[in-house]
């Protein structure tokens, strides 16, 4: 790595470059389990599975999988909440040499549709309530899908949580019945009746791991090709930020979403990699339940988003609770305000460094040194081996001068190869072996980095990416709706919000309410608009394009007031 | 407002070899235009209302058939279809200052890539430049790559600039189809 301007505001430990070691994802497990067998892998529920059996239960999957057909480079599906069995799954996918397709729970039919279609999923492996809810509905229409293979939340709880579990779980829907004739599998069978003996695989680092989805520059939803070498350096890059952390006895609280890239990367494959414990949370909306397990478990380690952060600062109560176990976190996925940072940092004792990355980066390319000098407002400095630079956005060729505007684009062993069966957007999206953002930044003269906008035209709530055009398709397709536009508005909690601007057919009539309800069900629920505003007619230019960003700039005027 | 064969030009053959006539759109082209629509996939949709309209009202029909004489201009490309004239595409453009129109093209999708787009670009820049117009101003989705490309292959010069998502682009209407004397602009419909 050429010498950069930010070279110089690493702190002592980081390297400029990180050492690629070669090795695949399920190489990494390998190597923890042999050094740290013992050591706790997950804690879920009170119920804890060691490296040793993570490594085990994993084994056996990538055995039953080939038992059922799947070959290097077949797409298995993982549709499950932050789970034991999802870490299993996961690296039992990669195991037998298949590309995981992390899907997320909260997909509705169309979208499950959309993806697995799209990837060619042959295998799916998901929590029996999505299926019950969701999946069991399309899937008739999943033409490439060959088995199903359900898990239960109980399935790894610990007695007498297992038994216990049932007779709670039937009155929140989280425990289902599933008809036999739906001829699926059950994973905890497969584990038990299939040895530990997976297909021996020429392991090459620059094999497909993931096909993870994301709406990219246009919102279609399409695969970033993730390698293997991708999201193990990312993981080393990471950890290489953390200088302080302890291989074999950091305990990490998993609340990032493992469907989600910056969960999978920065919570599960980090702590795999250096033998962490990790602390599973698969609601991390439950602020109560997520604060009592940081009392309980005493995490060190806490990637979140701003949101999390910012709920538990405002806990009831938080202020007598001892959560001073943490020492270092990570925040991502959308800008973090200050009065949070300065908050949690006071709460915790720890440190929070405030990073940027995308699904096409595996994630991470930028983070505030930890403990060296951070920026308010910056997604600070690339990370060891990372490149980045500001380039006009005309034409995306000439650097600017620092503190000009311009497209943030990077370049590093974490970016993907590409977008799968998409070489238009592919092409547009990676020249010259740089990777264009899409978004609009500024660079200060110490080399730290600032987001100052997007070309994409993205709402960002509660740190996922919300396209527009998505949520405007599923109004245009109600009767009583002639036009519709979706914006994304200031929202204190969720950074942005969705509002829907509807024009009814004449002689139609509609409440927000009505409007909202019809969207639920049609889109994954953090897509669907909170509120809604009528209008006679949506603002147009001459020759009638609809022009959203005269709404957003509406919005953004009154919320300054 | 109805052609007039005396000023139109001949027609030309678009890469399949099918005739195609340029014409002024008229009151009376509702039906065409709302068929043309028809035959656009979502994505061509959305790159020309930069909104996923699921159907053309009358109101917007009406908007696209009945233009302001001086200030809006729009021509069609006619395919005669076992003697139905049917639209491929329609390009127009709205004055908006002495200067500057705001232009867009649509092509239904059974047409791309057959020089429709180009015919119609190019019998816009002649009306724009008899009015004296200098530039073309079009608020486009900055993943449209193929409309990117089109203007380029067509001579595009001028800037893009990003705001909010979109892409502002401002094309040198000179720039387009560098006229010599071998390369004339051909006659254009006038309206």
């Amino acid at each position: 790595m050429e010498s950069r301007s930010w070279h110089r505001f690493y702190t002592e430990g980081i390297p400029l470059d990180v050492i690629d070691e070669g090795l695949t994802l399920p190489e990494l497990l390998d190597r923890t389990a042999a050094r740290w067998p013992d050591r706790t892998a997950t804690l879920f529920e009170g119920g804890r599975l060691t490296y040793r059996e993570l490594k085990d239960g994993a084994d056996r999957l990538a055995t039953a999988l080939v038992d059922l057909g799947i070959r290097p480079g077949d797409r298995v599906a993982i549709q499950l909440p932050n789970l034991p069995q999802t870490v299993i799954a996961y690296y039992g996918v990669l195991r037998a040499g298949a590309v995981a397709v992390m899907t997320n729970p909260m997909y509705v039919a169309r979208e499950i549709e959309h993806q697995f279609n799209d990837a060619g999923v042959k295998v799916a492996i998901v929590l029996d309530a999505f299926w019950v809810k969701t999946v069991r509905g399309v899937r008739p229409e999943l033409k490439t899908l060959q088995h199903v293979i359900l898990t239960r939340l109980v399935d790894w709880l610990p007695f007498p949580k297992n038994y216990l579990f049932p007779i709670v779980g039937k009155k929140t829907g989280l425990v289902v019945d599933v008809d036999p004739a739906d001829r699926t599998l059950w994973l905890k069978d497969l584990l038990a009746r299939h040895p530990a003996n997976p297909p021996t695989i020429d392991w090459d680092p620059e094999m497909l791991a993931n096909l993870q989805y994301t709406g990219g520059t246009t919102g279609v939803s399409k695969g970033a090709m993730l390698t293997h070498r991708n999201l193990a350096v990312n993981v080393a890059q990471t950890a290489a930020w953390f200088t302080g952390m302890v291989p074999g006895g950091e305990v990490g609280l998993a609340a990032l979403p493992f469907f989600h890239v910056f969960g999978l990367t920065v919570c599960m494959n980090l702590s795999v990699a250096y033998g962490a414990s990790q602390v599973l949370v698969p609601n991390p909306r439950d602020i109560p339940k997520l604060v009592s397990l940081i009392a309980k478990y005493r995490p060190t380690l806490f990637p979140a988003v701003p949101a999390m952060f910012n709920a538990i600062n405002q806990f009831p109560g938080i202020e007598k609770l001892d959560i001073s176990s943490i020492k270092g976190c990570f925040s991502g996925s959308a800008p973090l305000p200050v009065e949070v940072l300065e908050r949690f940092e006071r709460l915790t004792g720890g440190k929070i460094t405030e990073g940027f990355g995308m699904t096409e980066s595996s994630p991470v390319t930028h983070a505030n040194p930890l403990y060296g000098v951070r920026k308010t407002g910056s997604i600070g400095v690339p990370l060891p081996s990372t490149d980045a630079k500001v380039v006009d956005l005309e034409e995306g060729t000439r650097e600017v001068p620092v503190g000009e505007d311009g497209e943030l684009l990077l370049r590093g062993p974490q970016v993907m190869k590409g977008y799968w069966q998409s070489d238009d957007e592919t092409a547009i999206t990676i020249r010259d072996g740089w990777l264009y953002t899409g978004d609009i930044a500024k660079v200060d003269e110490d080399g730290y980095f600032y987001i100052v906008g997007r070309k994409k035209d993205m709402i960002i709530a509660g740190g996922y990416n919300i396209y527009p055009r998505e949520i405007d398709e599923i109004l245009y397709e109600n009767p009583k709706i002639l036009e519709a536009a979706a914006v994304g508005v200031p929202d204190p909690r969720r950074g942005e919000t969705v509002k829907a601007f509807v024009v009814l057919r004449p002689g139609e009539t509609a409440t927000a309410d009505e409007i909202i309800e019809y969207c639920k069900g049609r889109l994954a629920p953090y897509t669907v608009p909170r509120s809604v505003e009528f209008r006679t007619d949506l603002p147009k230019s001459t020759i009638g394009k609809v022009l959203r960003r005269v709404l957003r700039d509406e919005e953004l005027a009154k919320a300054k007031g | 407002m109805a052609s007039d064969p005396a000023h139109d030009p001949e027609p030309q053959a678009a890469r399949n070899g099918v005739r195609v006539r340029l014409r002024p759109v008229g009151e009376d082209d509702g039906p065409r235009v709302v068929e043309l629509f028809e035959s656009l996939s979502p994505d061509s949709v959305f790159n020309r209302f930069l909104s996923p309209l699921a159907r053309l009202d009358e109101e917007r029909v009406r908007a696209l058939t009945h233009l302001q004489p001086g200030i809006d201009y729009a021509l069609a490309a006619c395919i005669d279809d076992g003697g139905l004239e049917r639209f491929a595409g329609v390009g127009r453009f709205r004055r908006v200052t002495a200067e500057v129109a705001e232009i867009a093209l649509v092509v239904g999708d059974p047409w791309h890539r057959l020089g429709v787009g180009r015919m119609l670009l190019k019998g816009l820049t002649g009306i724009a430049r008899d009015l004296g117009l200098r530039w073309f101003d079009s608020t486009i989705e900055p993943a449209n790559v193929r409309l990117l490309r089109f203007a380029e292959a067509c001579g595009f010069k001028g800037t893009l600039k990003y705001q909010n998502g979109l892409l502002n682009m401002r094309t040198d209407v000179e720039s387009l189809f560098p006229a010599n004397p071998r390369d004339p602009i051909e006659d254009h419909p006038r309206p």
